[in-house]
């Protein structure tokens, strides 16, 4: 499933996209392009799943550039999940991000795993 | 500079369409009355062929002739614009008058010209062959033929129209602004209406011809000849309704392409007129466009005034200078990448000597972001002199602000509070970037670890303080995410480790020249105006440590 991001105006940055995976308990969506105010529209409509499809893992690989709008809206999620009483974690980071993260607080809120297989382990059940 | 072959261009052009034009008429005349009239070769040879060819020869002088001097303004303004020379009022509005009504006066003239010659044909025949002896079905013949060529003549024209737009489209471009659209009308529901009531009526008068004149004259319809008579009218009329809905999509396309150059260099507030080179739909669709975008260029003048105003207020909530701070040096700058922005600092002056820094960048950017950093700014003065910790500050400053934003919305901000003496500096951050320590004598530059939520967009946040020394000759530096996120072309951003590196000389360099410094590196390694704005805010505690010279003890911004 492709969700394109709104384009608004004469914006130069890579359209965002997301797709979605759904791996046992997991589902994981393989987030693409930049995360800016502009890809509101797409990211509000993410796939995300509900409380029952267990917990989310956001794939980072294919983003180049979170601004502070991007950063609300990855907030935003995070806060959604955890209203669901979801786990949230986060694979594919750059150090440049992880900072971020810890900086805007958001490493309390979402786990960080190496790779795919660690996420799935952490969040299956045991 | 323009080509100087411009109006020779366009004279050719007309000469070719003339000649275009009446050869395809002694073409279709000549077919029709060897195939459909039964002139044997004989009549061709001594009389049709002649009469229609010296027509036809007659047509290309005359129309050329008429066009040349009908077109005179439009070759005497393109001869001054190929010189570079100015063209006058007058000239210019000649010139595109006649520029919009040449297409249109002469598909009347060869209407009417059509008209003219198929009398004088006509007559010439019934003079010359039947005078006294009319055949049988004569008149149903002649009207017939009458109502052919007449219609013939129209099609003609509606292509001789289409071709003339074509050529005068470039002359029509390049005078725009320089004189009124004005000019006779031919809609595009006109045009469409003429070229199918023409094909309509050379296609009927064709098989008329072929189903009642063929038995009426007791010959029997020739199947090969109507076969292919009937693939000669289905390629002209495919042809000439190609023609006249080309003409009118070329002038969508002009201004489709138009739209999309300024598109490209899109500049908000910058007026572009677009050409207008038909007086029609599409003619009034580009100049309601005009209107339009000088309505808008208005507004965004008058925006871009309030903007000015609104940075000017701006400006001045934040500290013009830092007050004197015996044995410490600060420094500031803020750029915002627009003419608002949502970055912010301030000094706060606290009880027993000690004072606070705020840095903090409001979500966003432009007005809404500019009026939420106003607000808070307006929330942390009241708060921070009230000597509580930095994060109990931000903790209450906080519920304030979550009770008031919108969703989505947030702000960051870190709070630090110094004991000068001590060089002691406790802080808190909501979501801001940490602040980097360094140190004079070649120390590494580090960031200090500090993180939780903006404000805004949790109630009940509770904040942690961090508590470090700056040592003599060392310093801390505020910063908002526009340094350390600029991108270059390729994407890449300037990052932590290159911003971290730019430290190594923070202890040696005056706290300006240092600010200054890390913008032009970063505006650099961005390649211009930076896509967020820019704030740096450098405090420096003097004395010395290792050899390294003190910074003297002022303060500025």
């Amino acid at each position: 499933m492709l969700f394109p991001g709104y384009l608004g105006g004469f914006t130069v940055g890579r359209q965002f996209t997301c797709r979605v995976e759904k791996t046992g308990p997991v589902r994981f969506l393989r987030l693409d392009g930049e995360i800016t105010g502009e890809s509101e529209a797409s990211f509000k409509n993410m796939p995300v799943g509900g409380a029952a499809d267990g917990a989310l893992v956001l794939d980072f690989a294919g983003v180049d550039y979170i601004n502070s709008a991007g950063l609300a809206l990855l907030i935003g999620l995070i806060r959604r999940c955890r209203q669901e009483n979801r786990s949230v974690g986060a694979i594919n980071l750059s150090d440049h991000y992880r900072k971020i993260f810890h900086m805007v607080g958001l490493n309390d809120y979402i786990a960080l795993f190496e790779s795919d297989k660690q996420a799935r382990m952490a969040f299956s059940p045991h | 500079m323009l080509p100087v072959h411009l109006s020779r261009r366009l004279r050719a052009g007309l000469l070719y369409m003339a000649a275009a034009a009446a050869a395809v008429a002694a073409l279709v005349i000549s077919l029709s009355n060897s195939f459909l009239q039964g002139v044997t070769l004989e009549q061709q040879l001594n009389f049709y062929l002649p009469v229609v060819l010296g027509q036809c020869l007659f047509v290309v002088l005359a129309l050329y002739t008429i066009s040349v001097v009908y077109l005179k303004p439009v070759f005497g303004t393109l001869d001054l614009l190929s010189a570079g020379r100015p063209v006058a009022d007058e000239l210019a509005a000649a010139a595109r008058r006649a520029s919009f009504n040449y297409p249109l006066d002469m598909l009347i003239f060869l209407t009417l010209c059509g008209a003219g010659l198929s009398l004088i044909f006509h007559a010439a025949e019934w003079l010359f062959f039947y005078r006294g002896n009319i055949p049988a079905h004569w008149w149903v013949l002649t009207f017939q033929n009458a109502a052919f060529e007449l219609t013939l003549a129209v099609s003609l024209g509606m292509f001789y129209f289409a071709f003339s737009r074509r050529l005068l489209r470039e002359p029509l471009e390049l005078t725009t602004g320089l004189a009124p659209d004005e000019g006779k009308r031919l809609t595009v529901k006109g045009r469409l209406l003429l070229i199918i009531i023409s094909l309509f009526i050379i296609n009927v008068s064709s098989f008329f011809a072929f189903y009642l004149l063929f038995p009426l004259s007791g010959r029997s319809v020739p199947a090969g000849l109507y076969l292919a008579y009937t693939l000669l009218l289905l390629l002209y009329s495919m042809v000439a309704g190609l023609a006249v809905a080309a003409d009118t999509g070329a002038d969508i396309l002009l201004v489709a392409r138009r739209l999309a150059e300024m598109a490209r260099g899109a500049a908000p507030g910058r007026h572009q007129t677009l050409t207008v080179t038909s007086l029609d739909e599409v003619g009034d669709l580009v100049a309601a466009f005009n209107r339009l975008q000088q309505q808008v260029a208005r507004v965004y003048r008058n925006v871009d005034r309030e903007l000015a105003l609104a940075r000017a207020v701006q400006k001045g909530l934040l500290p013009r200078e830092f007050p004197a701070l015996p044995g410490w040096e600060a420094a500031a700058v803020s750029r915002p990448a627009r003419q608002v922005g949502g970055d912010f600092y301030d000094f706060v002056s606290l009880p027993e000597g000690r004072f606070g820094l705020l840095v903090g960048d409001a979500a966003g950017k432009g007005m809404p972001a500019a009026l939420l950093m106003a607000a808070v700014v307006g929330i942390l003065r009241a708060e921070a002199p009230r000597g509580d910790s930095p994060a109990a500050v931000l903790s209450k400053v906080n519920d304030l602000v979550c009770s008031v934003l919108a969703g989505g919305m947030f702000v960051t901000v870190l709070y630090a509070v110094f004991e000068p003496a001590s060089g002691r500096c406790t802080l808190a951050s909501a979501g801001h970037m940490s602040p980097v320590r360094f140190f004079a004598g070649g120390g590494e530059p580090e960031l200090v670890t500090a993180g939780a939520l903006p404000l805004g967009l949790e109630q009940g946040v509770t904040y942690r303080d961090t508590t470090l020394t700056i040592p003599p000759g060392g310093g801390i530096a505020f910063y908002s995410d526009g340094l350390v996120e600029a991108r270059d072309k390729s994407g890449e951003l300037f990052g932590f480790p290159r911003f971290l590196r730019l430290f190594h000389s923070a202890a040696a360099t005056g706290g300006e020249s240092f600010i200054a410094m890390v913008m032009d590196e970063v505006e650099r390694f961005a390649g211009g105006e930076p896509a967020d704005d820019l704030t740096l805010l450098l405090l420096r505690r003097a004395g010395t440590s290792g050899g390294e010279k003190s910074p003297p003890a002022s303060g500025r911004c």
